[in-house]
């Protein structure tokens, strides 16, 4: 039985095909178009799922599924419109015609676009918050669990404590708009000068920076939390309703002053601020989380929705030993909702029971498009671009010496990452033991602030050797601290000026992977296993036999403010327009030195 | 204007309740068939705005109008046969 699952017109729209349960494609639209967090109908990604399960038709599919209920949005939209009467006029300005020209037509535009929908030709629905709950149980390793989804808003439903078991699922409690801990975190967000949902994991980045001084403040005047994690916003500081920005004057006046400018000087003001907010979204977090384990009377956990992609909470939460174990759907966001809701079809619509796999049946999250050796070797051939054909040993003691070497290493190979986070197959990668790595990478390669850190691949035998806790994260969705840590720790936070310069913070040694070594000595983890990721994991082996280090710099192959590459081409023009070194088109490498010069091409990006 | 007036027509909040968690109704089922085609005079009336006949402003002030005029109860979506909040607009 296969079925399609669609998620579209909010952002990050993408495609999930399912047969018989277990997952055979899924693919964010943005990583075709081009366009980051495309919110397009995701006709590319569509068609991908399609040809992956062998050249389908629309007619062919037992069902055609939306991740999310139009007309639930309308509700709420009508709602919010006539709750703030008429100074609604932006809201109307800013929605009304996405939402009455596109999303109430969501079957018609399929239907446009795939001719049938399934063998019954017609559209079915699962409900946002069920959607994601979906994407999170379902492909986990557990017979049952406790279930939290919590984001930005769906339909009505910002937040949902549920309960799996075997092939069902049940919702029993939620939280509705406008209070809404995405919608919080978004806040702030844009207030310190970043763009709500963009810039989200920008304020995590730039919280260990800060002191969280406005905690109490942001306690008292922004947000009341229960004991059980359950919270009101107080929406006199918020404008979100209206649709004209996050936050208003009065939010500003309690921070002493406007939003930051985007792009203008990051001052202490900003890292406190992002320090409390993150506390208090921790706080929320784990009372949330502790209320679920009561409810569903569950030792286990499964989580989504975007507010689940704040790895550094996701690892206090584990770290509090609250759950025996925790699994975070890698697609959390809404591209994952698309592939909770083909699961959600197959297991409750249509009752079919449901396989456990281990270590679980994301495969890995490796669920994109893949291109021949063939298909690379054509498309090398057909531009001029000089290469080294190696076989594969080969390959991975060349990339391990060109690491050694401090070399930037852009790395494509087989299946394209499905959600946010490359995970060593559209990767840039390099040598975590470097401590100006991590400023040079973020200036000449992602051309992106110089505060961010980098994330460590890690071999899984050796986790424990670098990192405190032995957290199960091959999807890099969990915060640890290294353990062989140098320096001052966080006293030069007493040294910050107001609009410090954050490069030479950055760049002093903090431990002997100090390039993935975030200031609160934090690191976002991916553990890497040899089984779901062979390729990955003999590079950084070798590079191990070299140097004695197991880890790695992994960063997503993209500059700032664009996708993720998908294919060949995209792969090679942004290695051109950057600094990187070499480029590994699965076993074709390319070194810059030998690349034409006709073929550089000059950077540009989008500020995000 | 204070907190719990700023919620406008959302549920109001009792400052002593020790919970802000709502069940979740289960009554119906979480994956159903989405269809326009239930709901005729809406359907209609979103017809006329993609043609031209209604503006998106002239659209809302029609659908505030109807909203106003009725209870927050009356407003909770039941998902079943087109019955849901849009029945309020099929008074337009």
């Amino acid at each position: 039985m296969y079925v399609l699952g669609v998620s579209a017109l909010y952002h990050d729209s993408a495609a999930a095909l399912v047969c018989d349960g277990s997952i055979v494609a899924a693919a964010q639209e943005e990583r075709f178009t081009r366009v980051k967090l495309d919110k397009s109908l995701p006709v590319n990604a569509i068609d991908y799922c399609l040809r992956a399960g062998g050249n389908l038709t629309g007619g062919q599919l037992d069902a055609v599924v939306f991740y999310d209920d139009p007309l639930l949005s309308l509700h709420r939209y009508v709602s919010n419109i006539t709750a703030v009467d008429d100074d609604a006029s932006e809201l109307v300005n800013l929605s009304s015609r996405a939402l009455f020209g596109k999303k109430l037509w969501i079957e018609e535009l399929l239907r446009s676009h795939l001719g049938k929908l399934g063998k019954e030709d017609c559209l079915f629905a699962v409900q946002h918050h069920y959607s994601h709950a979906a994407s999170a149980f379902y492909p986990s390793p557990f017979e049952s669990a406790a279930i939290l989804t919590i984001d930005g808003v769906g339909e009505w439903n910002t937040t949902a404590i549920g309960v799996g078991s075997g092939n069902d699922i049940r919702l029993l409690k939620k939280i509705d708009y406008p209070h809404s801990l995405g919608l919080f975190y978004g806040a702030f967000t844009s207030f310190c000068g970043f763009r709500v949902n963009y810039g989200d994991y920008k304020l995590m980045g730039l919280a260990p920076y800060g002191n969280p001084t406005y905690v109490d403040l942001i306690r008292e005047k922004l947000i009341d939390i229960k004991n059980d994690g359950s919270f009101r916003l107080n929406l006199e500081y918020f404008d979100f309703q209206h649709g004209r920005a996050m936050t208003n004057e009065r939010f500003a006046s309690l921070f002493g002053g406007p939003k930051r400018e985007p792009e203008s000087q990051i001052t202490k003001r900003e890292m406190d601020i992002a320090a409390s907010a993150q506390a208090v979204v921790e706080e929320a977090v784990l009372k949330l989380a502790r209320t679920a384990r009561n409810l569903a009377r569950e030792s286990r956990l499964v989580m989504a929705g975007g507010v689940a992609l704040n790895c550094v909470a996701n690892g206090k939460l584990a770290r509090r030993g609250l759950f025996d174990d925790i699994w975070v759907q890698p697609a959390a966001g809404d591209s994952g909702g698309a592939l909770g809701a083909a699961l959600a079809y197959y297991h409750v619509e249509r009752g079919q029971p449901r396989v456990v796999k281990r270590p679980d049946a994301q495969r890995g999250s490796f669920l994109g498009p893949e291109y021949s050796d063939d298909d690379i070797e054509a498309f090398l051939k057909e531009e001029g671009i000089p290469y080294q054909l190696m076989q594969p040993h080969e390959l991975e003691e060349t990339v391990a010496d060109l690491l050694a070497d401090q070399k930037i290493v852009g790395l494509f190979s087989g299946r394209m990452e499905f959600g946010p986070r490359a995970l060593g197959h559209r990767s840039i990668i390099t040598d975590p033991r470097s401590e100006t790595m991590q400023a040079r990478l973020n200036l000449s390669i992602k051309y992106r602030e110089s505060f961010r850190p980098f994330a460590p691949a890690v071999l899984e035998e050796r986790c424990s050797d670098y990192f405190e806790d032995g957290l199960h994260s091959p999807y890099m969705l969990f915060c640890s601290y290294v353990k062989n840590r140098e320096g001052e720790g966080d006293m030069f936070k007493d040294r910050l000026s107001d609009d410090p310069d954050l490069i030479p913070i950055v760049n002093s040694r903090r431990s002997d992977i100090p390039a993935v070594t975030h200031v609160d000595y934090s690191a976002r983890v991916q553990k890497v296993e040899k089984e779901t990721n062979p390729f990955f994991y003999g590079i950084i082996k070798a590079f191990e036999k070299r140097t004695g280090c197991g880890v790695v710099v992994n960063t997503s192959f993209n500059v700032r403010g664009e996708p993720i590459v998908c294919s060949p081409e995209d792969a090679y023009r942004c290695f051109m327009s950057t600094e990187m070194d070499v480029l590994i088109l699965q076993r074709f490498v390319l070194f810059k030195d030998e690349q034409p010069l006709e073929k550089r091409v000059a950077i540009s990006y989008e500020l995000d | 204007m204070n907190w719990i007036e700023a919620q406008y027509c959302f549920p109001e909040i009792d400052p002593n309740t020790k919970s802000y968690l709502e069940d979740v109704d289960v009554t119906c089922s979480p994956v159903y068939r989405y269809s326009f085609d239930t709901l005729p005079r809406f359907r209609s009336l979103m017809s006329n705005r993609l043609e031209g006949k209604l503006s998106d402003r002239e659209m809302l002030e029609a659908a505030k109008e109807t909203f106003r005029n009725k209870p927050q109860e009356e407003g909770e979506w039941a998902i079943d046969e087109g019955r849901c909040v849009v029945d309020y607009i099929y008074e337009l």
